[in-house]
C-alpha cells in the first residue's frame, strides 16, 4: 500500500460565485480522477456540499460514485498508482494540498462501507477504536463517549448489556449501525457512506435511514446508493453520475420530479442502469 | 461415435483415477511402514526409568531424559530466536514494503535460505556465535542456529496469516484515522497472531529434529546435567539417536534403546504439529469473517 497518490495541479479555476446563504463544506472543483496510469474515471467533476445536509449520489454500477466518494478522506491514496487533478475543498483547504495529512483527514471525514465490517473485537472496543487512538484513555470520558455514540446509532439500547461480547455476533444490521457509531466517535464533521444498506434486509434498511435522517441535523452527510427510493426518502440533495461524469446535481425533490436532463430521467424512472 | 468418445474419456478418467491414487497409497504406506517399524522396534524400550532417568554404563542403559529436556529447551530458544525476526520480516514484507525488484530479491534471498542445508547452518553458527560471539558450545548458540534455519518457515507462516486477514479491516481502521503502524498493531497482527503462532509451531518440528546444526553449536555427547543457564552444552535426541548410532563402542546392544529414542522424537514432533493443527482449525471454525 502506497499513501502518496502523484498529484498534478490542474489550471486555476475561475473562483466560484458565493453562494446564497448555505454554507459549503466540501467543494469539487475541475476534477479529474485516474486508476492505474491512464485509465479516467472521473473526469470534470464541480460539485458543492452543503453544510448539514444529506447528499445523495446515485447512477449505474461503475459509473464512479465509489471513487468519487472515497476522493474526500483519500481512501483512493491506498490503491497504487492513482492520480488526481483538480482539487477537493474541504472547509476552505485543499485536502491533496501538500499541509494537510490523511490520517487527520479521516479523523474528520468518517466513513461506513457498503459491507458491514466491525473489527473482531468486543462491541465497546469497536467504538472506542477511533477515540483511543487519539489518546482518549481516561475510562469515564471513554465510557461517555461510546454510550453517546451507541445512541446518536439507535443501537445502545440493544446492546448496552452486552458491550463486552464480541461484535461478529451481532445481526448485520446492528453491525452496520456498530460501524456507524464507530465512525461517530471521531466526532467527525462529514459521514461518508457507500451502500450502507446494501447488505442489509428492509427492516434493518428502514433503520439506518431513519438514523441517517437525524444524523443530518449534526453531521454533513454523503450517501452512495442504487435504491431510487431511499434516496428520494433520506437526502436534500442528489447527484447523479453517469460513466464518471456529473449529470446533473439538485435539490432531491427537483431530481425526482423534473430533472433537467434526459439521462437523469431515464435512470430515476428506471428505463436503464 | 458419441457414446464411444465418451467411454473412452471415462476409461481414461479411471486410469488416471487409478494412478494417483496408487501414488497417495505408496506415500501413505510410507509413512505408515515407517511409524509402525519404530513403535513395533522401540516400544520395548520406553519405560518411566527411561523416560526420566539419565543415561547410564556408556548409554547401554537407563533414560534420555536429558536428552528430552535439552531438545525442548532448543525447540523453544530456536522459537524465541525466530518468532520476533520472522514476524517483523513478513510485516515488512506484506505490509511496508513496496512491490518492485529489490522486494523480489528479497524474497528469493529468503526461498533460497529455506533450502540451504542444514550442516551449514551448523557450520555458520559454529563460526558466529560459538567462535566469533564467544558463546562456546552452548544452548544460546544452538537456539541462535536453530532459529535462523527455521526462520524462513516461520517468514512464510506469518505472511500468510498476515494476508488472511481481509483488507476490510484495514480500510475500516485507517478510515477512523489511525496510521498504517496502529492499525497494523491494533487491528491486524491480533487478528494474525493465531495463524501466525500456529503456522510456526508447525515449522519448529524440523527444528526439534535436526542434527547437524546443534552437533558442532549447543550439543553434547553426555552430560548428567540439565542445563542451568543458556551458556551450557546440552543433551539433545537427535544427536543423541547420532552418537548411539555410530559413535559408540556398543552399537548393539544400544540398538533398542536407539529406536526408543527415535520413537519418543518422532512423538514429540508429531505431538507438537497436532496441538498446533489442532489449534488451527478450532480457531479457524471460530472465525466469522
Ligand atoms: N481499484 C481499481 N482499479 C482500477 N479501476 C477501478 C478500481 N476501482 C474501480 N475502478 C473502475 O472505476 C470505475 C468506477 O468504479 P466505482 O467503484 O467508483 O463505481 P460505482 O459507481 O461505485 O459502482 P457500483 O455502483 O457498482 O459500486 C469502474 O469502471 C471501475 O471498473
Ligand atoms: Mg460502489
Amino acid at each position: 500500500m502506497v499513501e502518496s497518490p502523484a498529484r498534478v495541479a490542474a489550471p486555476s479555476p475561475p473562483t466560484a460565485s458565493p453562494q446564497e446563504n448555505e454554507e459549503t463544506v466540501l467543494e469539487v472543483r475541475r476534477l479529474n480522477f485516474y486508476y492505474d496510469g491512464d485509465a479516467l474515471a472521473l473526469s470534470d467533476i464541480n460539485m458543492k456540499i452543503l453544510r448539514h445536509r444529506v447528499t445523495a449520489l446515485i447512477g449505474p454500477s461503475g459509473c464512479g460514485k465509489s471513487t468519487f466518494l472515497r476522493l474526500f478522506n483519500r481512501m483512493n491514496d491506498l490503491i497504487p498508482g492513482t492520480r488526481v487533478e483538480g482539487q477537493v475543498l474541504f472547509e476552505g483547504v485543499d485536502i491533496y494540498g501538500s499541509d494537510l495529512d490523511p490520517v487527520d483527514l479521516r479523523r474528520r471525514v468518517g466513513m461506513v462501507f457498503q459491507k458491514p465490517n466491525p473489527f473482531p473485537k468486543s462491541i465497546y472496543n469497536n467504538v472506542a477504536y477511533g477515540p483511543r487512538l487519539l489518546g482518549l484513555c481516561d475510562q469515564t470520558a471513554l465510557d461517555g463517549l461510546v454510550e453517546r455514540s451507541l445512541k446518536q446509532a439507535a443501537l445502545w439500547n440493544e446492546v448496552k448489556d452486552i458491550l463486552h461480547h464480541s461484535a461478529l455476533g451481532l445481526s448485520g444490521g446492528q453491525q452496520q449501525r456498530l460501524c456507524i457509531a464507530r465512525a461517530l466517535a471521531n466526532q467527525p464533521e462529514v459521514l461518508l457512506m457507500d451502500e450502507p444498506t446494501s447488505a442489509l434486509d428492509p427492516i434493518a434498511t428502514a433503520h439506518i435511514e431513519e438514523l441517517v435522517g437525524e444524523l443530518r441535523r449534526d453531521y454533513t452527510v454523503v450517501i452512495v446508493t442504487h435504491n431510487m427510493q431511499q434516496a428520494a426518502r433520506v437526502s436534500d440533495e442528489t447527484a447523479f453520475f453517469y460513466m464518471g461524469k456529473l449529470v446533473e446535481m439538485d435539490k432531491t425533490s427537483l431530481i425526482f420530479t423534473r430533472p433537467r436532463h434526459a439521462q437523469t430521467e431515464h435512470y430515476i424512472t428506471g428505463r436503464f442502469g | 461415435m458419441n457414446t464411444r468418445t465418451l467411454a473412452s474419456r471415462k476409461a481414461r478418467q479411471s486410469l488416471a483415477f487409478g494412478i494417483i491414487r496408487l501414488a497417495m497409497l505408496m506415500v501413505v504406506g510410507a509413512l505408515g511402514g515407517i511409524i509402525l517399524l519404530l513403535v513395533v522396534q522401540g516400544i520395548g524400550a520406553i519405560n518411566w526409568t527411561f523416560l526420566t532417568d539419565v543415561p547410564r554404563d556408556s548409554m547401554t542403559k537407563g533414560g534420555i531424559f536429558p536428552a528430552i529436556v535439552g531438545t525442548i529447551y532448543l525447540t523453544l530458544g530456536a522459537l524465541l530466536t525466530a518468532l520476533p525476526l520472522g514476524l517483523a520480516s513478513a510485516v515488512y514484507l506484506s505490509e511496508y514494503a513496496t512491490q518492485g525488484r529489490l522486494l523480489g530479491l528479497v524474497r528469493l534471498g529468503i526461498q533460497n535460505l529455506a533450502g540451504v542445508p542444514s550442516v551449514v547452518f551448523g557450520l555458520f553458527g559454529l563460526a558466529l556465535f560459538v567462535v566469533h560471539f564467544h558463546m562456546g558450545v552452548s544452548l544460546a548458540a544452538g537456539s541462535l542456529t536453530l532459529g535462523l534455519l527455521i526462520l524462513p518457515t516461520v517468514i512464510g507462516a506469518s505472511e500468510e496469516a498476515l494476508r488472511a486477514v481481509p483488507a476490510m479491516f484495514r480500510e475500516a481502521s485507517l478510515s477512523l484515522g489511525a496510521t498504517r503502524w496502529q492499525t497494523i498493531r491494533k487491528v491486524v497482527l491480533p487478528a494474525a497472531m493465531p495463524g501466525i503462532l500456529t503456522g510456526s509451531i508447525l515449522g519448529i518440528g524440523r527444528a526439534a529434529g535436526e542434527t547437524a546444526p546443534i552437533m558442532f553449536t549447543a550439543a553434547t555427547f553426555y552430560t548428567l546435567q540439565l542445563p542451568s543457564s543458556p551458556w551450557q552444552e546440552v543433551m539433545a535426541l537427535p544427536y543423541h539417536i547420532y552418537v548411539l548410532a555410530t559413535a559408540g563402542t556398543h552399537i548393539d546392544q544400544t540398538r533398542p534403546l536407539q529406536f526408543g529414542t527415535v520413537l519418543v522424537l518422532i512423538t514429540l514432533v508429531l505431538g507438537m504439529s497436532l496441538t498446533a493443527i489442532l489449534i488451527r482449525s478450532r480457531l479457524r471454525k471460530s472465525k466469522k469473517w
